[in-house]
């Protein structure tokens, strides 16, 4: 379930395969372009037919698209397997035009207008631990995307998406729903926030605090 | 195997006038409605296009009103898709495949006049939306419920825009069946299924997608429809996502059917300006057909994010399209390797689209692999890649096809000069305005975005982005110039000015009402008119022979015995 580290595995082997068959492609054509113009004045081919080539680069094509795909399905099951018991869970819910964040078994929610930047929501997150967030919406089909994560996942109404997240170090990164959900779709972003475990824990009992103090 | 009827189909004579082509039976001039109107609809789209480019050059501009960007990027997408590029498919094949099996008319020519005002109507009642008190469909393409139902979506412009999908998207569909339909009863003599030119293949492979995917957007407009009379439906997460699935189940294949005939046309300029067959003729045909079979089991790709798909599945079939894909490629480059080519327009664009669409195909196979598309969906690095794929791939071999076929419809060969200038300002303006869409998708761009703030590091991906449009602004003044000169100054063409293979070159430019004045030959291959030129250089090499070859047996005779029999 580290996205982020699965996501560079697969682009690092399929990029480069990418630009090395698109060099290969452009080489090939810049060749055919300037050695088959017609001003060298030379006779068409009368070969229309390549009856061992032909079948030997279906074999190829077949082998690549066989290793690709086994390679893809191998990584994406690795993720799902990565699917724990997390201690901490997030039920988060988005709705026109803002997030929630409800710390399950506490009092505590956390939710913002969206309407400027200093009402994002902010997603507080502990290091190091996996964090298992519980996904829906309230109204529309949302995208929950931190770009960070390399991870997006939709929000449905009546449904709740599961997944488990997790930050390997201190930092405060962007999100924004992915999905179109209305006019102000470009303004729904919010906070992720990771912090040392201590710091998450005494910012849960302050919220925790001022959830009683209000009620 | 002789299809064509005995009697061939008596047509009354032709209406003069503007009746002449409103009420057409003759399937070359319902082409070139369903093209010219589809023309004036990609013209006009792509003008929203450039208005939303516009106005994200900058971060923090507000030309258009949240509301209306909405409108027009939902406008965009949908009608270059329903309006501008699948007709754009169709139309081509509504003209061409008669000509290309030498028949004399397309099966059911008024119920496909019918289709046309199908589309037409549709085409205005989605557009029309523009005129209702809350404007036009705002949703997006897909119009995923419940966001699409009355309750969020309260206007009557996405009512419109359901209903004119539906008529557009039946219409569509019965035009797919009936060129079907033409290809298996009305070719010619000698034309078995093999000996096809690798065009109406194409088009074999698109109907086949048509026929079988259309039904489902007819199918998901109707689930719209429900969702807007009773949005308690959106209640039921089932409801929702089965309209993603019956949305998608046409939604990806409509996607071949707006790249399939472009490749056919491709195929065809291909071989015209290699001065030879086709390569790879027989693994052509199968990668085409498997293609389009395969094609209706990817759908799933579209929705790896749902966590409602079986994400392994979906992800290995849709890389397993690498394999026809590539196949077309060879195809293509087999070709062109070991031609004699001739750089007219037509073959430039058609080269062109080989690295072009090349980064559309490999950017998808990245988006057919869950981890991958967990980061990109919905993001600008998607909408770069399709955009690589319909615009950098289709829209280039539409316009292969286009400078290709333009002398067979109108009698008159298109400006090579002004066609070149076409044509490299498209390839500069196309990858200047994509390229960096793929980094500010990676930077953190969701598409469907009116603006973003300066402080979001995407103002440098975008305002190239939008330099770019430009150019391709500027590409399509210079077509419309070279359409409208041309039209009226352009150089006369002749039955055949490429020297091409094809039926459809047998015939005058414009053909007349019945396609074909003279008898055909026997078809014998997939390049008929090479077939005969090949004929005829070999009786003359014969008769040269012949001749030598009696001299030298009276000489025989005269000195020896009987020559051997
Ligand atoms: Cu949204
Ligand atoms: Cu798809």
């Amino acid at each position: 379930m580290n996205f982020r580290h699965d996501f560079n595995e697969v682009f690092g082997v399929e990029a480069p395969i990418a630009i090395a068959v698109m060099v290969i492609i452009c080489a090939i054509v810049a060749f055919t372009v300037i050695r088959y113009r017609a001003g060298r004045g030379h006779e068409p081919s009368k070969v229309a037919k390549h009856p061992v080539a032909e079948p030997l680069y279906v074999v190829a094509l077949v082998i690549i698209a066989l290793g690709l795909s086994i390679f893809v399905a191998h990584v994406n099951g690795q993720e799902r397997r990565g699917l724990g018991k997390p201690q901490l869970s997030v039920r988060v819910v988005g709705f026109q035009w803002c997030w929630s964040f409800h710390y399950e078994h506490t009092p505590v929610t956390v939710t913002g207008t969206c309407l400027t930047k200093s009402q994002d929501p902010t997603l507080m997150l502990p290091v190091g631990e996996d964090v298992r967030i519980d996904l829906t919406s309230n109204d529309v089909v949302h995208e929950f995307w931190v770009p960070y994560f390399r991870f997006k996942m939709e929000a449905f109404p009546h449904h709740v998406n599961s997944f488990d997240v997790r930050a390997t170090h201190p930092g405060d990164w962007v999100g924004r729903c992915a999905v179109y959900c209305g006019i102000f779709h470009y303004r729904m972003d919010f906070r992720v926030k990771a912090v040392s475990a201590s710091a998450f824990d005494s910012w849960l009992r302050s919220q925790r605090a001022s959830v009683h103090s209000a009620a | 195997m002789t299809t064509v009827p005995a009697s061939v189909p008596t047509v009354p004579v032709p209406r003069r006038g503007v009746a002449g082509w409103l009420l057409t039976t003759d399937h070359k001039r319902i082409a070139l409605l369903i093209l010219g109107t589809a023309l004036v609809f990609f013209f006009v789209f792509g003008a929203m296009a450039l208005t939303m480019r516009s106005q994200l050059a900058l971060p923090g501009m507000s030309i258009l009103s949240p509301h209306l960007y909405s409108e027009f990027f939902t406008m965009h997408g949908s009608g270059m898709i329903f309006l501008a590029i699948t007709p754009f498919a169709l139309g081509l094949g509504v003209y061409l495949v008669p000509l290309q099996i030498g028949s004399p008319t397309i099966a059911a020519p008024r119920l496909l006049l019918f289709c046309y005002y199908l589309y037409l109507f549709g085409a205005l009642g989605m557009v029309g939306g523009f005129l209702t008190s809350h404007g036009a469909a705002d949703d997006g393409w897909f119009a995923y419920v419940p966001l699409s139902g009355s309750e969020y979506s309260p206007g009557k412009g996405m009512d419109l825009w359901i209903a004119g999908t539906f008529l557009a998207g039946l219409g569509q569909l019965i035009i797919g069946g009936a060129i079907l339909w033409t290809v298996m009863r009305l070719r010619t003599k000698g034309m078995s299924l093999m000996r096809m030119p690798l065009f109406t293949w194409s088009m074999v492979g698109t109907t086949l997608m048509v026929i079988a995917s259309f039904p489902a957007l007819l199918a998901a407009m109707s689930m719209l429809t429900v969702a807007r009379f009773h949005p308690g439906v959106t209640a039921s997460n089932t409801f929702n996502i089965a309209y993603q699935d019956v949305f998608w189940f046409y939604g990806h294949p409509v996607v071949y059917v707006m790249f399939f005939p472009f490749v056919g046309a491709i195929l065809d300029v291909a071989a015209t300006f290699s001065g030879r067959r086709n390569s790879g003729y027989k693994w052509t045909v199968i990668a085409l057909l498997a293609f389009s079979t395969g094609s209706m089991a990817v759908w799933g790709h579209h929705m790896f994010t749902t966590g409602q798909i079986p994400n392994d599945y979906f992800s290995v079939v849709s890389i397993f399209l690498i394999v026809p894909a590539g196949l077309e490629y060879f195809s293509i480059i087999s070709t062109l390797v070991g031609g004699r080519l001739v750089y007219r327009t037509a073959l430039l664009f058609a080269i062109a689209f080989l690295p072009q669409f090349f980064i559309g195909g490999a950017t998808g196979v990245m988006l057919a692999s869950p981890t991958l598309d967990y980061m990109l969906h919905d993001t600008y690095f998607v909408v770069a890649h399709f955009h690589y794929t319909l615009f950098g791939g289709s829209v280039f071999g539409f316009f292969a096809g286009f400078y290709y076929w333009f002398p067979k419809a109108t009698g008159r060969l298109l400006d090579e000069r002004l066609g070149k200038t076409h044509f490299w300002l498209m390839v500069i303006g196309t990858n200047v305005t994509f390229i960096p869409m793929f980094l500010s998708g990676f930077f953190g761009m969701p598409r469907r975005v009116e603006t973003y703030p300066p402080t979001a590091g995407l103002t440098t991906t975008n305002l190239i982005s939008s330099i770019g449009a430009g150019i391709l602004g500027i590409s399509m003044v210079v077509l419309a110039i070279n359409i409208v000169k041309s039209l009226h100054h352009g150089e006369r063409a002749g039955a055949n000015p490429w020297g091409a293979f094809t039926l459809e070159w047998a015939t005058s430019s414009p053909p007349p009402p019945l396609n074909f004045s003279e008898p055909l030959p026997y078809v014998t291959s997939p390049a008929p008119l090479l077939d005969l030129r090949e004929r005829a250089e070999l009786d003359a090499v014969e008769a040269a022979e012949g001749h030598a070859h009696e001299t030298l047996l009276a000489h025989a005779a005269a000195s020896e015995e009987e020559p051997e029999r």
